[in-house]
């Protein structure tokens, strides 16, 4: 008779454990199909705020911490750095050399001056918050469907360098998968400048960059499947080539940093270390419209 | 309670440990996980689902569907409940190993459901650099909040 009750009480949770898994079945079908989306809405509206108030507020006290926290390393590193700078105040032709690279390099890439790239129009956002899971290289940020940003939008950062794709839109808020995640692809190319920004002419590389995890690196994008012969170097710069269209063409995303031979493929593959800093995402723009969209 | 242990994961922790945020554990999953210690698994299945729902909607990046964490809070709950009543397990030290296992079958079916909406982060790198430390950071603050939600548990609201 004990044993009997005993059954029927485990039937009994079991009854009840498969009705709540039912349930979650169900909001999970009911938001597949956008039954819910009224809902998230209105959540979203109102968690939002606090959501920001718990992740400046984290920050802040992240700031504040460092501050207490490095106080003597800060010191220490202070005075490193004031000798550091006089070696460099020292040698102002390398400075001004490098000054000059850069302004060469921004020429060189036109985003500003491109007619091409005057037809972007762009959104200004501000990033809130960087995905908590661990698993997923991801952003959020604070303009959504309200402010025209649809999913798939790329998203640059304020120097034009790109740094991800919109993944999914709420009406005051987005959030984007940056260019290091799995799930992100860029349809690329190659090219080459030497020692004094000139663009070298060589046959660039089209390829496939897809984010890859890696931790401790800054080294998070690989190009996979190149041919055996094709002319691709370490230092070679990365640009989208806005094949498929997801991606205006000629956005900077990095430099090459490493080139190997794929595991029992004669194929090769390259490393891609992105120029924009994905870590400390602070201000982006995403691209609404561009030329052929 | 829920509310602010979602927001405190997902939301401060991220903003307080820029540069390590992949470590951050899963607070709410150790409530879960407590409370499925604690209490009677109906109990426990609801406040799972609850849990879930309030992850969901709280959740930055927003890119799992509402119900898929309740989905996965229910099916630890329910583990853990019944893993709750096996005598080898039992004692005060239980909830660590038990959060171990929670920590890793949600991980782990967490990245299958990813794989199942289309999100290619099922590989090695993830496995080996992120689900395994979180687990094991999960597993070592279980004893502070298992401590915390028992002391909160016994807490009776004084009768007038």
């Amino acid at each position: 008779m004990f044993k009997k009750r005993y059954n029927s009480e485990v039937a009994q949770r079991l009854t009840f454990a498969a009705l709540m898994l039912g349930l979650s079945l169900v909001l999970m079908i009911a938001d597949f199909t956008g039954i819910l989306r009224p809902v998230e809405q209105v959540t979203s509206t109102l968690l939002i705020p606090v959501e920001n108030a718990s992740h400046q507020l984290g920050s802040n006290l992240s700031r504040f911490s460092d501050f207490w926290g490095d106080n003597e390393k800060l010191r220490t590193e202070n005075a490193s750095l004031r000798e550091d700078l006089q070696t460099a105040l020292a040698d102002q032709g390398k400075v001004a050399e490098l000054a000059n690279r850069v302004d060469q390099l921004e020429k060189q890439l036109e985003f500003r001056t491109n007619p091409e790239n005057r037809k972007y129009t762009v959104v200004n956002a501000e990033v809130s918050n960087q995905d908590a899971s661990g698993i997923n290289q991801g952003i959020t940020i604070n303009k959504g469907s309200n402010d025209g940003i649809n999913r798939g939008m790329p998203v640059v950062n304020t120097a034009g360098y790109l740094v991800g794709r919109v993944v999914s839109v709420e009406t005051k808020k987005s959030n984007v998968f940056l260019v290091s995640d799995n799930n992100v692809g860029v349809n690329v190319y190659t090219q080459r400048y030497d020692t004094e920004n000139k663009r070298v002419p060589i046959q660039s590389v089209d390829g496939t960059a897809l984010g890859q995890f890696q931790l401790g690196t800054r080294d998070k994008i690989k190009i996979g499947l190149i041919q055996p012969d094709a002319d691709i170097k370490v230092d070679d710069w990365v640009f989208t080539n806005g094949k498929g269209g997801n991606y205006p063409a000629n956005l900077l995303i990095g430099r090459i940093t490493k080139v190997s031979s794929q595991d029992g493929q004669p194929e090769k593959e390259a490393v891609v270390r992105p120029i924009a800093d994905l870590e400390h995402l602070q201000e982006v723009l995403v691209i609404t419209k561009w030329g052929t969209s | 309670m829920l509310l602010l242990t979602a927001l405190l994961q997902n939301h401060f922790l991220p903003g307080f440990l820029p540069g390590v945020s992949q470590f951050v554990p899963d607070l709410v999953l150790l409530v879960v996980v407590s409370w499925s210690l604690l209490l009677e698994v109906r109990l426990a299945l609801i406040s799972a689902f609850a849990a879930g729902i309030i992850l969901d909607l709280v959740s930055a990046p927003q890119i799992y569907p509402i119900g898929l964490t309740a989905f996965l809070f229910c099916l630890v709950a329910l583990m853990v409940s019944y893993l709750g009543q096996n005598p080898f397990i039992s004692g005060n030290l239980r909830s660590v190993p038990v959060a171990l296992l929670s920590a890793l079958v949600y991980r782990i079916t967490l990245l299958l459901a990813e794989r199942v909406l289309g999100y290619n982060n099922f590989q090695p790198a993830v496995i080996v650099q992120v689900i395994l430390p979180v687990v094991v950071i999960d597993a070592a603050l279980m004893i502070l909040v298992y401590g915390l939600v028992r002391f909160l548990s016994r807490i009776k609201v004084p009768r007038e």
